[in-house]
């Protein structure tokens, strides 16, 4: 199946884009992340990330979906 | 009651007033403003970003839960992005309630949930021309170049 990925910060940085498209085997977030990290080799672990689905956080055990929108986020740093 | 959290490219001293009930004895307001130096180096300014949809979703729920918890009369909270110079304001939080104690307190809470849970992150210049991403709520920064 086919999901967007989308990134902030740091990770936009790293992976050189905000935005791409991924086709993929994952079942969970979590082995969506694990496929993401590897590719662009992101230098944070996934204990510092977390992940959004349709604007909303969720769990690393979340189910994917075909034409999923997941994002994932490095540690925050607002104020 | 109101309870609101805004993202905005614009200045924060450009809001509209913050309005406050006939029954609030008290206003309390914090400004983050961005510093001159962080950890012993010279900042020159600071680039916000945010994850917008859920920035503000988030944003929202902690000024509810801060209205409802402390039993204000009305909170707002709001957070910029853009590039900002030393001295903006990064960030505001205005309550207003019947006494000044919970407002302190709520105001003191706003700020702290909004740092540690609302997708915002910065980048910090520094006079030698080099930045870093800034992960306030460990204490640290990381270099990236």
């Amino acid at each position: 199946m086919t999901v967007t990925v989308r990134y902030y910060a740091r990770l936009k940085e790293e992976a050189g884009t905000d935005k791409e498209s991924v086709a993929t085997q994952a079942a969970t977030v979590a082995e969506l992340w694990a496929e993401v990290a590897g590719h662009h080799s992101f230098t944070l672990g996934a204990d510092l990330i977390r992940a959004a689905q349709d604007d909303e956080f969720c769990a690393w055990e979340a189910p994917l979906a075909p034409g999923a929108v997941v994002v994932f986020m490095p540690p925050v740093a607002g104020g | 009651m109101s309870a609101a959290f805004l993202l905005t490219e614009e200045p924060l001293e450009t809001l509209p007033d913050f309005v406050v009930p006939a029954a609030s004895g008290s206003v309390v307001a914090f400004w983050g403003r961005v510093r001159s130096s962080n950890e012993g180096r010279a900042v020159t300014g600071l680039d916000y970003s945010a994850y917008p949809e859920l920035a503000v979703k988030e944003g929202r729920r902690i000024v509810e839960s801060a209205v409802e918890r402390f039993g204000l009369d009305g909170a707002r909270a709001a957070h910029r992005v853009g590039s900002l110079a030393v001295g903006d304001a990064a960030v505001v939080v205005e309550v207003a309630s019947g006494h000044r104690g919970e407002g302190f307190e709520a105001c003191r809470w706003i700020i702290d949930e909004i740092k540690h849970r609302v997708p915002v992150w910065k980048r910090e210049h520094y006079a030698e021309g080099d930045w870093e991403w800034v992960t306030c709520h460990h204490g640290s920064t990381t270099t990236v170049s």
